[in-house]
């Protein structure tokens, strides 16, 4: 047993403790502050946030080593996805700041994206299954906080109590499963337990590994533990929606991609031909389901349901291919990008007209040809339409999957995005070829112009020019063995 | 050592079932409350019972144990507090009246 006093690797945690140093000040400036002193805890969490991408950044270059008695990682892969969840909070803390302008919830609002992003950035780099545990469970709580927002909203209240109840239970299950991975194997240690579940029973590494994935598979919304998003996004405000979508999911990711490379490596309890057909069901119930909606937060639940189970196509190939850890990287980055811009505009409609009906857009292009822009390229870029992002992300999904020998998997997923391409477009067509209800401008503020303009400016440019993503992405195969 | 670790897991396993069960079955938010902390309870008891029999040395299963254990207190006072804000505003807690969202 190493000393305490060896294992306090404080310079190895930089950012997350800027995070949850920032998180701890602001809980009472958020109380504190009325009126106008609501911006404070906006502008110091925003200034937190981007310290701590400016020193996510700084440790890409770093050797690979774990730290905290092997408990923590600081490794390339752990890197790159902070740098990731650290963007999708902070654009989402923008965007849920301009949705809540003024209003009494945007100092609650910042400490919970704080606390969040810093719960996601820790799930990323955990070696240790308590510490996933730990951190799974500050993203959602503070994914709680975040859902229950306006506290009058009936709709809201539906949607928070089925959150809380649905990723409690997914918690608990999960953990479960951890317990006997620790049965088996007598650690808590992620690389010791891949190496004595390779003498395991398979049976009972088979059962646990699916019921761990439960918990993965609820934050990543893979069928058949997807139910809870079209709900909670409809029932939670368009921004907290978009957060949502980026947010926990980027993190499940991560985390997911962490456990089975270490704790299943060789695909162990043959968790590639699992995950191979949870990716079917997932992109094919997406996609057939989003083609009925007719809200737009519920559309685009079903979209990003579809979206997860084409990036988990590249994640069955994850242990076998050298690209396909790249490949979910970029797509993930990308994804951001594109999903918080349709949030975007989709929280703008819900301020301006009240409600989120696909109708509400008819002829938009004529009320806001800002957000009718904004909202054409993020689509399309989701439909995989080149040369925005989406398209350059689905062809590195698909080119790992071939790479991987997984041909018919890579066929099934090309069909789905052809698929979505309908419902897609349909929303495209309805702002641009239909006449307007009404004239009226749609009102916006600095806050919404800046993250319309950041995310139509990474669609396009990581679409164009998708090396120097590429190459950060390429870090990801850098992983703490 | 009398009792032999497959009795705790057995139990274990029990208390996971009836926690389930609780979940799916219950109508109102407070006994679905309570099924997740019979969840959390039996992975408590399979950790303390797993670090008795298969690695006694290493007491960070211990240290587990009592996170599983705050994280039921966290989400006991989180999910009250949000049956507490529903009640307030539907003056119901059964979950069966939650129906407007769905499609």
């Amino acid at each position: 047993m190493t000393p305490l006093s060896n294992c306090m690797d404080l310079w190895a945690i930089i950012p997350e403790l800027i995070l949850a140093g920032l998180g701890l000040i602001l809980v009472p400036i958020a109380g504190l502050t009325r009126n106008r002193w609501r911006q404070t805890t906006t502008i110091l969490a925003i200034v937190g946030i981007v310290a701590a991408l400016a020193f996510t950044a700084r440790m890409l270059p770093w050797q690979s080593t774990a730290v905290f008695c092997n408990t923590y990682a600081v490794d390339g892969f752990g890197a790159v996805f902070k740098l990731i969840i650290e963007a999708g909070g902070l654009i989402s803390l923008l965007l849920i700041a301009a949705y809540f302008h003024r209003s009494p919830q945007v100092g609650h609002a910042a400490v919970a994206v704080v606390f969040a992003t810093l719960g996601g950035v820790g799930l990323a780099a955990a070696l240790d299954l308590v510490l996933i545990v730990l951190f799974l469970q500050m993203l959602s709580l503070a994914s709680y906080v975040l859902v229950g927002l306006v506290r009058t909203d009936a709709r809201g209240n539906e949607a928070l109590i089925k959150y809380f109840i649905y990723a409690a239970v997914a918690l608990a299950v999960m953990a479960y499963g951890f317990t006997f991975f620790f049965g088996m194997s007598g650690s808590l240690d992620l690389r010791a337990i891949g190496v004595a579940l390779q003498t395991a029973d398979p049976l009972w590494v088979t059962v646990m590994a699916w019921v761990i994935f439960i918990g993965y598979a609820f934050e990543m919304t893979v069928v058949p533990f997807h139910f809870w998003a079209p709900d909670v996004y409809e029932g939670a405000t368009a921004p907290v929606a978009g957060f949502l979508s980026v947010v926990p999911k980027v993190a499940g990711f991560a985390g997911f991609l962490r456990f089975v490379l270490l704790a299943l490596p060789g695909g162990l309890a043959r968790w590639p031909l699992i995950i191979a057909l949870l990716a079917v069901a997932t992109m094919s119930l997406g996609n057939f389901l989003a083609l009925r909606q007719h809200r737009l937060k519920r559309l685009l639940a079903y979209s990003s349901i579809a979206q997860a189970g084409y990036i988990l196509i590249a994640v069955v190939v994850a242990g076998q291919v050298d690209g396909a850890l790249s490949a979910v990287g970029f797509y993930l980055a990308a994804y951001l990008f594109m999903n918080l811009g349709a949030f975007a505009v989709v929280a703008q409609i819900e301020r301006a007209v009240g409600s989120d009906e696909i109708s509400a857009t008819r002829g938009l292009a004529r009320r806001a040809p800002l957000l009718a822009m904004a909202m054409a390229i993020a689509l399309l870029s989701l439909a995989g339409i080149p040369p925005l992002a989406g398209f350059a992300g689905k062809v590195f999904l698909l080119r790992a999957a071939l790479d991987g020998g997984w041909v018919w998997l890579a066929v099934i997923a090309a069909v789905n995005m052809v698929v979505s391409l309908y419902y897609y477009v349909a929303i495209v067509a309805e702002m641009y070829m239909k006449e307007p209800a009404s004239e009226e401008a749609i009102p916006g503020n600095p806050g919404y112009t800046v993250v319309l303009g950041v995310t139509m400016l990474g669609s396009i440019l990581f679409g164009i020019l998708p090396a120097p993503l590429l190459r950060l992405t390429d870090m990801l195969s850098q992983i703490v063995r | 050592m009398a009792i032999p670790l497959t009795a705790y897991l057995i139990v274990a396993a029990v208390l996971f079932a009836i926690g389930i069960y609780a979940v799916v079955a219950q109508r109102t938010a407070v006994m679905i409350l309570m099924g997740i902390e019979v969840l959390l309870n039996a992975v408590g008891l399979n950790l303390v019972a797993f670090w008795r029999y298969v690695a006694p040395g290493d007491y960070s299963a211990q240290i587990f144990t009592i996170l599983i254990i705050t994280i039921g207190a966290v989400e006991m006072a989180v999910g009250l507090a949000i049956m507490m804000l529903i009640y307030r505003n539907r003056h119901t807690v059964r979950v069966d009246d939650y129906q407007e969202l769905k499609g």
